[in-house]
């Protein structure tokens, strides 16, 4: 399960903004796994997923102070991060993206059984593949989405998209999905 | 509703995010459409296996190292990072600005003669014209900075006012150069006009640097005493009457017409510089010789301008007392400048007006 929602309370967001160390810790504990897992579905590397996430917190460090608070903390979050890695998958820098195991290797912690682990491991892997190999305007909406769980409300928010954008490239995604996963589905 | 419309929506349909109306309609075509129930199913399973995948985790660490690369800035260090720029950008640009305004500095003082003389009222008025006089003494000093550029401002005025002496008897040696700071200003006693070259034929000396050699000389003032032309120490309070002189015959002095070289090499040994006041010029002058001649002196220059009559005499030491005391008879006449310890002939210079 993921963290509790960090609190947009406004003692908690009034000691943000005061750049009060411990504060910023609290956030970066509270949604370093949710920005992470978004470059890491994004980008396919966990190296990278690590920069993009990291350098989206030290970004949300700078700009703290004048954070007003329009949005919730987890949706101005994810704005930066989905844009970075927006941002670093159109400007061709992108090292090649290294489809390695340990990436793959990252997204359970869980310790299942030789079988289990195999199938698991199949069928992630599978999923990784099918979401890379999505447009990247497209993986971004699923990965928030069926990934991250944010509302069509907030992904429109976040990518800056209309609502009815936001549904038809999410509608388009998971009809890809789905036949690129048939052989997973009952 | 087509299939292809209701498909569209088919995603919304699964996540409950299609208004009221489009709801009922989506549902109505799935009561008739297999093929688009089928495809519903699907979708769904899509998403569920979708929202099976377990969340990614951040490395252990990331925290410490997030937290260590954003740096916990202090309130102060926030205040002026944003009130001012980055450090690694203001230095350069303060040691850049310091520079430019230094060149600028530099660039007006060489270009206006006049600041230039406002900062050094003290030499800028008479050195050129010794210079003029000296090109032997110029030539002897090869370290003459970089100055020559505005030479020709002061050369020009130096050689207007003073040419150089046209005997060679008269040319002072090379080895005074370092006692020119002494020198009299070039006007309190004009030569014979016999002796006065055309302004034409005196041209500044190619290595003439009027105002390094003025800057030089003021620097040397206090370093060189012994090369003072008479042996004497230096006279500052002479160089004051000195300058008095040279203002009240400026108009002379300005003119080419009016070179007086004995006039400055007078001024080179004078011990006393004095202005008489009298009433009538001629029975003056008349006195004055018969005083000197009393007191064992000798006149060794006369010359007579329109307003003044400039006498230099030579006055034995012992007797100069009795001379400057029978002076008051002559006129009212007042001191310039005086050598503290008079030589053994007291050369005096005496304006009488």
């Amino acid at each position: 399960m993921r963290e509790a929602e960090a609190g947009d309370a406004p003692r908690f967001l009034d000691r943000l903004r005061a750049g009060e160390a411990t504060a910023f810790e609290e956030l970066v504990m509270t949604y370093q796994h949710r920005l992470f897992g978004v470059a890491l579905r994004m980008l396919g590397n966990a190296g990278e997923a690590q920069e993009v996430a990291q350098e989206a917190f030290i970004r949300a460090h700078r700009a703290l102070p004048r954070f007003r608070g329009d949005a919730k903390l987890s949706t101005w979050l994810y704005a930066i991060t989905s844009r970075l890695c927006l941002s670093r998958l159109a400007s061709g820098e992108r090292r090649l993206a290294r489809q390695g195991e340990d990436a793959l290797l990252r997204l359970s912690d869980s310790a299942p059984g030789p079988d289990a682990a195999l199938e698991r491991g199949e069928l992630e892997a599978a999923l990784q593949r099918a979401i890379a190999e999505l447009p990247e305007d497209r993986r971004i909406v699923v990965v928030l989405r069926d990934l991250e769980g944010l509302s069509y409300e907030e992904i429109a928010q976040v990518l800056e998209l209309e609502l009815g954008t936001v549904r038809s490239r999410l509608h388009r995604a998971r009809a890809d999905l789905k036949d690129k996963l048939e052989r997973f589905l009952p | 509703m087509t299939c292809h419309e209701v498909r569209e929506g088919l995603s919304a349909y699964v996540d409950a995010a299609l208004d009221p109306d489009e709801r009922a309609r989506v549902e109505a075509h799935l009561e008739t459409c297999a093929e688009c129930r089928h495809e519903l199913a699907g979708l769904r399973e899509t998403v569920a296996l979708l929202r099976r995948v377990e969340p990614a985790r951040a490395p252990v660490g990331f925290v410490d190292r997030v937290v260590a690369a954003a740096g916990p800035r202090p309130w102060y260090r926030r205040v002026v990072d944003a009130a001012f720029l980055p450090l690694s950008m203001k230095l350069p640009l303060e040691a850049t600005a310091l520079v430019m305004v230094a060149l600028l500095a530099v660039y007006l003082f060489e270009r206006t003669p006049e600041l230039e003389q406002a900062a050094r009222p003290e030499t800028s008025r008479f050195e050129p014209a010794m210079r003029a006089d000296r090109p032997g003494a110029d030539r002897a000093r090869p370290e003459a900075p970089a100055r020559e550029r505005r030479e020709p401002l002061f050369a020009d005025r130096a050689a207007r006012a003073v040419p150089p002496a046209p005997a060679p008897a008269e040319a002072p040696p090379p080895a005074r150069a370092g006692g020119e700071r002494d020198v009299a200003p070039p006007i309190a006693a004009p030569p014979p006009a016999a002796t006065a070259p055309a302004p034409t034929a005196a041209p500044p000396p190619p290595t003439a640097a009027p105002g390094a050699k003025a800057e030089i000389r003021a620097e040397t003032k206090k370093e060189v005493p012994s090369a003072n032309v008479t042996g004497a120490p230096p006279r500052p309070e002479l160089e004051s009457g000195q300058r008095a002189l040279e203002s009240s015959s400026d108009s002379t002095r300005a003119a080419p017409s009016s070179p007086r070289p004995a006039a400055k090499r007078a001024l080179l040994s004078a011990d006393v510089v004095a202005r008489v006041a009298v009433k009538d010029r001629d029975a003056a002058e008349r006195d004055l010789a018969a005083l000197i001649a009393r007191v064992g002196g000798s006149v060794t220059q006369r010359r007579r301008e329109d307003e003044a009559t400039v006498v230099e005499a030579l006055i034995p030491q012992p007797r100069y007392a009795e001379f400057s005391e029978s002076l008051a008879r002559v006129g009212a006449w007042q001191v310039e400048a005086e050598r503290p310890d008079l030589p053994a002939q007291v050369r005096v210079i005496l304006r009488l007006q």
